[in-house]
């Protein structure tokens, strides 16, 4: 009695432990369910679960079940290889060209050339030429197939808290000045040091009736893990100085075609010289336009420059940033911007809409500026900026200019005609269609539905502000009754992107996606390896052990260590990698 | 008494004793016996017992050659091989292991990554395992409050790891439980969650966290040790550390050499730590089981993973296998 009953607790305890078999989830129960999974972060819930219950309304007999996970970029390479129940992935940075060789992602080149109107194809319906192309791959007779829709077209900027800004303006007229800003962004560079300047005058306490709260300062980050974000800032920089065809050229190594687009029968041969900072990727003419023929593309030097003007902002002024700034996570730093512990944030679209708890908590309101342009900015012979009225400026820094005639897309400073750039955050994020999907037709069906003006509108509306890659009136998304119920955020991202000439980081280049000069999702990176120094910069320490080489953080220090020590010293092996 | 007679005598006598005309009666030869067939029995109760065997190995044999076998298998192919996007999987030969020579010549990160994984192993080593060896020792001597050591130590053994980080960042950060120690003195708290500190920070993490791992391992093997043979030195005079060293270790010895082995197998199993406390991956913290967690995550990752995994492997197996050898001939003479 006392085996069998042994027994049968062991096989219990077996089964129990078996139970790990068990597919998670379920299994569909008949064809006319569509599975959706999506990354759960900054977008929310509420965009797929509306419009999934609008499909379901639109097509009868079919049933959408929608899964959110914060950590699908994990899972989605095991979906991908070993099957999945799931019909449509949505998910940031994820490598789906990892997925086309062995078959495991299924083409869609028969949705992209799918009638969505009269004369009118989902191809045509997509942002642009450039977001078009990031969606095709070659296969081994390359020849260019459709795998992948993007999911959006991300903003970037400097955020900044309008009511601190009103705080601000509030202590200028106390002193018997103007009010300086009246909840505009700073402009350009001079003034975005104003700002800095008239926050860390005003000397605010976070909460006016507690002493103890702290001091507003002019910038809050999270060092800790998302130092990264200032690669917005220094995209947007260095794209106003060299333009949107020399980062097309660096992120593909100096092998582009006529309309700066990769160049394969060449990424064999990659030129580490994108990296080589004595080296200026454009050549100017006297009115500051490019002189098209004379640039070469190639080069670093404007980066450089750019990388100055954020060492000048941010690391030589350290008071500027949080003090804890070495130690606050992602969340920490949204917490305290939203709080109003700090006047601006590195911030790409979704941290609004990410931040909303902390918002809703501290009844602040906030928004999202572009990246100042540079407008004769002025330099002394070690490349340190000098203020406005200076007279012994040995260099002076100024955006490209627009060409004569042109009046789209630019913007109008200290009497100047820009280009306006502005770089696409979250480029990487992508929706995808496993081969295993038993429900393709359906997921096609569900694309061709969200592209349509009014379901794009309501995922823009329904996502806190974040804009699709399809042409269409985005910036009317929060439009009821002829009313604007978007928020300044909103409106600003909506501004940015109608009036900006956007530019990516996003590359097929082998070089950047198969060796260790890559970033994040082989996405192209600004820093060699993905190593950041803003952190180290900020706190001025010296370098460590493994920078080995690295005099200081300095912006000449830094980028000649780069393109020595780190590109072209180790040149041959990241090119036994391709 | 007759003395007894041999066959052969026997033998003998009869062939003496036999003439060419005796004819023998013919004596039938017994016929070589038949295999008798045997009946199949099925006997329900072998049957039971070797079904019940098999269902309970079954699983654990399943897991071994899918997660272990096949596993390293497939590992050690894929660092033969490298992945196209376009073409998809092919023969390199030993391509990777020699570009690896060549990145770990010239990027000083690799070299701190196994410095720090190295160095992890000998925290483990000299470090952590002697004082769970200590701890243990004075645990199993009832010292006052015993019970409740023992449960503070194994603490941070059964609580998850992540956790277990976030109490430890909480403590020591600059705004945590240090800032305000340092705050009552008027003084600013370091960063120790930052280079060049945060190295540091790690081996303290690790060292706190790892010496509950083995304390119930140790303490029962040495509560084992007969009472009879430590009363007996201590009525000859043997203190404490003379009981601990010239008693205990040599009669735990077999116990010791293994969670020894175990600590030199520190250079692998470091792998989170660096990335819980510090939320990013930083050459500074970098360790070999991180580097190959980090690169793990796409087909060409894989197989630098993959081959980093087999080099490594190749270089600290001899290694920890010359060091059991050595060790096992120390105190092999004793056992109770």
């Amino acid at each position: 009695m006392k085996k069998k009953v042994t027994a049968i607790a062991l096989a219990a305890a077996m089964c129990a432990a078996s139970m790990g078999f068990a597919a998670c989830g379920g299994a569909k129960k008949g064809e006319n369910e569509l599975w959706i999974t999506y990354f759960k972060g900054g977008y929310g819930s509420e965009w797929v679960e509306t419009l999934a219950r609008k499909f379901e309304e639109e097509n009868e007999g079919v049933t959408v079940r929608t899964d959110g996970d914060t950590q699908l970029i994990d899972a989605v390479p095991n979906m991908m290889k070993n099957g999945t129940n799931y019909d449509l992935i949505f998910c940031h940075d994820v490598t789906w060209e990892d997925f086309v060789a062995d078959g495991s992602i299924y083409c869609l080149d028969d949705l992209y050339n799918t009638e969505v109107s009269s004369g009118v194809k989902f191809a045509d319906r997509i942002w642009d030429e450039d977001v078009l192309a990031s969606a095709r791959y070659p296969d081994r007779n390359g020849e260019y197939h459709y795998y992948k829709v993007p999911w959006t077209i991300g903003t970037a900027g400097i955020a900044y808290n309008l009511t601190v800004m009103d705080r601000i303006d509030n202590y200028l007229a106390k002193k018997g000045e103007t009010r300086r800003w009246n909840r505009t962004a700073p402009v350009d560079y001079y003034d975005l040091l104003q700002y800095c300047e008239d926050v860390v005058a005003a000397n605010l306490n976070v909460d006016p009736d507690e002493p103890t709260s702290g001091k507003i300062t002019p910038f809050t980050w999270s060092g800790v893990s998302e130092e990264w974000q200032w690669d917005y800032v220094l995209f947007d920089w260095w794209g106003q100085l060299a333009g949107p065809e020399t980062m097309n050229s660096f992120k593909n190594f100096g092998n582009i075609d006529k309309n700066f687009n990769l160049d394969v029968s060449r990424q064999n041969n990659p030129d580490k010289e994108v990296y080589n900072p004595e080296k200026f990727a454009v050549v100017r003419n006297e009115d500051g336009t490019v002189n098209k023929e004379a640039s070469t593309y190639v080069g670093w030097g404007e980066f450089k420059q750019a990388y100055q003007l954020w060492y000048d902002l941010v690391a030589a002024n350290k008071s500027w940033s949080s003090n804890k700034v070495s130690n606050m996570s992602k969340f920490e730093n949204e917490q305290a911007f939203a709080g109003g512990y700090a006047a601006m944030t590195p911030a790409a679209c979704w941290i609004e809409y990410e931040s909303k708890i902390y918002l809703d908590a501290s009844q602040q309101e906030v928004s999202i500026m572009p990246t100042p342009i540079i407008s004769n900015v002025k330099m002394d012979a070690n490349g340190n900026v000098l203020p406005k009225d200076a007279t012994n400026a040995v260099k002076t820094l100024d955006a490209i200019h627009a060409d004569a005639g042109v009046t789209e897309k630019t913007i109008q400073v200290n009497g100047n005609t820009y280009n306006r750039v502005s770089f696409t955050s979250s480029f990487g994020d992508s929706v995808m269609i496993p081969s295993a999907s038993s429900g393709k037709d359906l997921a096609v069906k569900f694309l061709l539905f969200m592209q349509k003006e009014e379901n794009a509108k309501l995922f823009t509306k329904l996502s806190g502000g974040t804009v699709l890659p399809y042409k269409y009136e985005y910036w009317n998304s929060f439009v009821e009754n002829g009313v604007d119920k978007a928020s300044a955020w909103q409106k600003s991202i909506f501004e940015i992107d109608r009036n900006s000439t956007k530019f990516n980081n996003y590359t097929q280049h082998p070089m950047m996606r198969k060796t260790d000069l890559r970033g994040s999702a082989r996405m192209t990176t600004i820093w060699p390896t993905n190593s950041y120094f803003y952190i180290k910069a900020w706190q001025g320490n010296a370098p460590t052990a493994a920078e080995s080489g690295l005099v200081s953080y300095k912006p000449d220090d830094l980028v000649k260590y780069l393109y020595n020590n780190v590109v072209s010293a180790r040149w041959e092996t990241y090119k036994n990698d391709l | 008494m007759q003395d007894a007679i041999t066959l052969d005598e026997v033998e003998t006598a009869d062939n003496e004793n036999l003439s060419s005309e005796d004819v023998l009666p013919e004596v039938e030869q017994p016929q070589p016996k038949k295999k008798k067939r045997r009946r199949f029995r099925f006997n329900k109760r072998k049957f039971k017992r070797g079904l019940f065997i098999f269902l309970m190995l079954a699983y654990p044999v399943f897991q071994f050659l899918v997660m272990w076998v096949f596993v390293n298998f497939d590992s050690i192919l894929m660092t033969f091989q490298k992945y196209d996007t376009i073409e998809g999987w092919k023969y390199v030969g030993f391509a990777n292991y020699a570009n690896w020579f060549e990145k770990f010549k010239l990027d000083p990160a690799y070299k701190i990554m196994f410095v720090n994984s190295a160095l992890h192993s000998v925290v483990g080593m000299f470090i952590i395992f002697p004082l769970c060896l200590v701890f243990s020792y004075f645990l199993c001597r009832k010292i006052p409050c015993s019970g409740f050591f023992r449960i503070i130590f194994y603490l941070p053994s059964i609580i998850p790891l992540v956790v277990l980080c976030l109490g430890f960042t909480n403590m020591i950060k600059v705004d945590g439980l240090l800032g305000k120690l340092y705050e009552g003195f008027n003084a600013e708290a370091p960063s120790l969650l930052v280079p060049p500190k945060v190295r540091w920070t790690v081996y303290a993490f690790t060292t706190w966290a790892g010496i509950g791992g083995n304390l119930l391992l140790l303490s029962g093997t040495i509560k084992r040790v007969p009472s009879e043979v430590l009363e007996s030195a201590r009525l000859d005079g043997v203190g404490t550390m003379g009981e601990l060293f010239r008693i205990v270790i040599p009669m735990v010895w077999p116990t010791l050499v293994t969670l020894f082995i175990m600590s030199m197998m520190g250079i692998f199993s470091v792998v989170f730590q660096p990335l819980f406390l510090t939320d990013k991956l930083m050459d500074e913290t970098m360790t070999i089981g991180l580097w190959i967690f980090n690169k793990a995550t796409d087909n060409s990752g894989n197989v630098q993973a993959a081959t980093l995994g087999i080099m490594s492997t190749i270089v600290v197996a001899p290694i920890i296998l010359l060091t059991r050898w050595g060790l096992d001939k120390a105190f092999a003479n004793i056992n109770y």
